[in-house]
């Protein structure tokens, strides 16, 4: 979960979690590359805002792709309020305000065969 | 027909030709037209008075040279028009062009020009070239100001779709927040959760913060609405100035806190001033919520000093990224901020509104800052005489 906001990423966490998620969170795109490279795991989806300082969604979103060929297998759903027409190459979009059954679906819809 | 009858119908000819010659000379002054001729051998002109008259020249000190016409074009516009007329020689086709010229020193005129060239019957040479010239200087400087207005105004749309999108991903944020919140928590009370005491504080704490973010936001954009209406008026009292900025931190103090920054206070007591005190507390917290937006996690002083020349000095420092020389007036403007709008949230409204606050207190506002060096924003208020302004 790459979010800025800390209210919307607490929550995030608490309903991913709930639901048995394990759940990795970063206030923005620098601190999320940060712990991407150097994570002992991939995450299997990527939860990204758009609008946040220091390094916005976009400009994370072009520099995983380019980190490495599993990197750029990550699923990343976007979430935002306005979503930037420009923006291609990912699995979703969530518009803002978004609910928990939203998100647990897109979630799920995720999830490999157990 | 004798002679006689000839020679009187040719006088009575030669008086309708002057005749119209004359109403012709008329019809071209009055068009402010002018009609020219050159002999493509002796390069010599001829041309109407009027002509002479829209390019600035007298009819005695005319030599009937081209260079002399030539020399009036705005030097901008001369190799376009001498490249219409070559080209309109060599297809045998009439040019048609605007252009301006300089008939006199701090003069500019446009002129509609159209002309054609006429070829020697034997060798098929280019013999003479003819026209005539339009003054459009009007119709020009109407269609220059009607392009300029609509200019003006696809601006002023994109400005206001660009802030309609802003305000809509700003408000939404905190209420992106709440939402969730308040769905977890109905979620753990349908499942019959203790919750504790500290996560209901945390909770009440979190949604009291997001519903202040939002009224600011609301107050921001109706104070954009008041300015726009010409409507946004202040209502000066009578007051502690010292108390009104110690309260205005105090209010900000929870965000100063929560973006990491150390607040530093140095005020002097007892300064009175006629001010509008929620204005003059929304300057301060405007300012102090820009430098956390920038300086994140560095410390920010806030400082009142004595009045000195009639006004006193409201002043906020902080250590952050810093604003650019060539930014600095900028960035009082509406919808501008020192960084792009990916990196900083806001509506970009927050030093607009300030400078707003501060004209109408007949006071005024400036920035010193160098990039990468920090900013401090100074707010020079009058304290003596006050008067409300709309």
């Amino acid at each position: 979960v790459i979010e800025d906001d800390g209210v919307i990423r607490d929550a995030l966490r608490e309903i991913l979690e709930m639901s048995g998620y394990a759940v990795d969170t970063a206030i923005h795109g620098a601190d999320a590359l940060e712990k991407v490279r150097t994570g002992e795991i991939l995450p299997s989806l990527i939860l990204l805002d758009l609008n946040m300082p220091v390094m916005p969604g976009k400009e994370f979103l072009e520099k995983l792709r380019v980190e490495s060929e599993a990197h750029a297998r990550i699923p990343v759903v976007l979430m935002s309020a306005v979503p930037d027409e420009n923006i291609t190459g990912v699995a979703g979009i969530l518009r803002k305000p978004v609910g928990m059954k939203a998100i647990l679906e897109r979630v799920r819809s995720f999830q490999g065969p157990a | 027909v004798t002679l006689e009858t000839m020679d009187s119908e040719l006088k009575q000819a030669e008086i309708r030709l002057r005749q119209s010659q004359e109403s012709l000379l008329f019809a071209l002054e009055s068009a402010r037209m002018g009609t020219w001729d050159i002999d493509l051998e002796t390069g010599k002109v001829s041309c109407s008075d009027s002509m002479l008259d829209l390019w600035g020249l007298s009819r005695e000190g005319f030599k009937g040279e081209r260079p002399e016409l030539q020399s009036k074009v705005h030097p901008e516009d001369l190799e376009n028009m001498c490249a219409a007329v070559d080209g309109a020689i060599r297809s045998r086709s009439v040019y048609d062009l605007e252009y301006r010229i300089l008939p006199k020193p701090g003069v500019e005129r446009w002129v509609n020009s159209r002309g054609r060239c006429t070829y020697d019957p034997g060798s098929d040479r280019p013999s003479r070239l003819s026209g005539v010239v339009f003054d459009v200087t009007r119709q020009k400087t109407e269609a220059l100001e009607r392009a300029r207005l609509h200019d003006l105004s696809e601006c002023a749309v994109k400005a206001r779709d660009n802030l309609i999108s802003i305000s809509a991903h700003e408000l939404l944020t905190p209420v992106s927040g709440s939402k969730l919140q308040m769905e977890i928590l109905k979620l753990k009370l349908d499942q019959g959760v203790d919750l504790s005491r500290k996560e209901l504080v945390r909770i009440a704490t979190q949604t009291d913060e997001n519903l202040d973010r939002l009224s600011m936001l609301i107050n921001d954009m109706l104070d954009l609405s008041r300015i726009n209406l010409g409507k946004f008026t202040i209502k000066p009292q009578r007051v502690n100035l010292s108390e009104v900025i110690e309260e205005a931190v105090e209010r900000s103090r929870l965000l100063v806190e929560f973006a990491g920054c150390v607040p530093k206070i140095a005020i002097v007591p007892g300064i009175e001033a006629e001010v509008d005190q929620y204005r003059i507390g929304q300057v301060v917290s405007n300012l102090i919520s820009n430098a956390c937006r920038y300086a994140y996690g560095k410390p920010i002083l806030i400082e009142l000093s004595a009045p000195e020349n009639g006004s006193a000095r409201i002043s906020v420092s902080d250590q952050g990224m810093g604003i650019r020389q060539e930014d600095h007036a900028r960035i009082f403007e509406r919808f501008e901020r020192a960084a792009t709008l990916d990196e900083n949230a806001g509506l970009g409204l927050g030093l607009f509104i300030v400078k707003q606050i501060v004209d109408a207190h007949l006071g005024s506002v400036r920035v010193e800052s160098e990039l990468g060096r920090g900013a401090r924003f100074m707010v020079d208020l009058p304290v003596r005489q006050q008067r409300g302004s709309g």
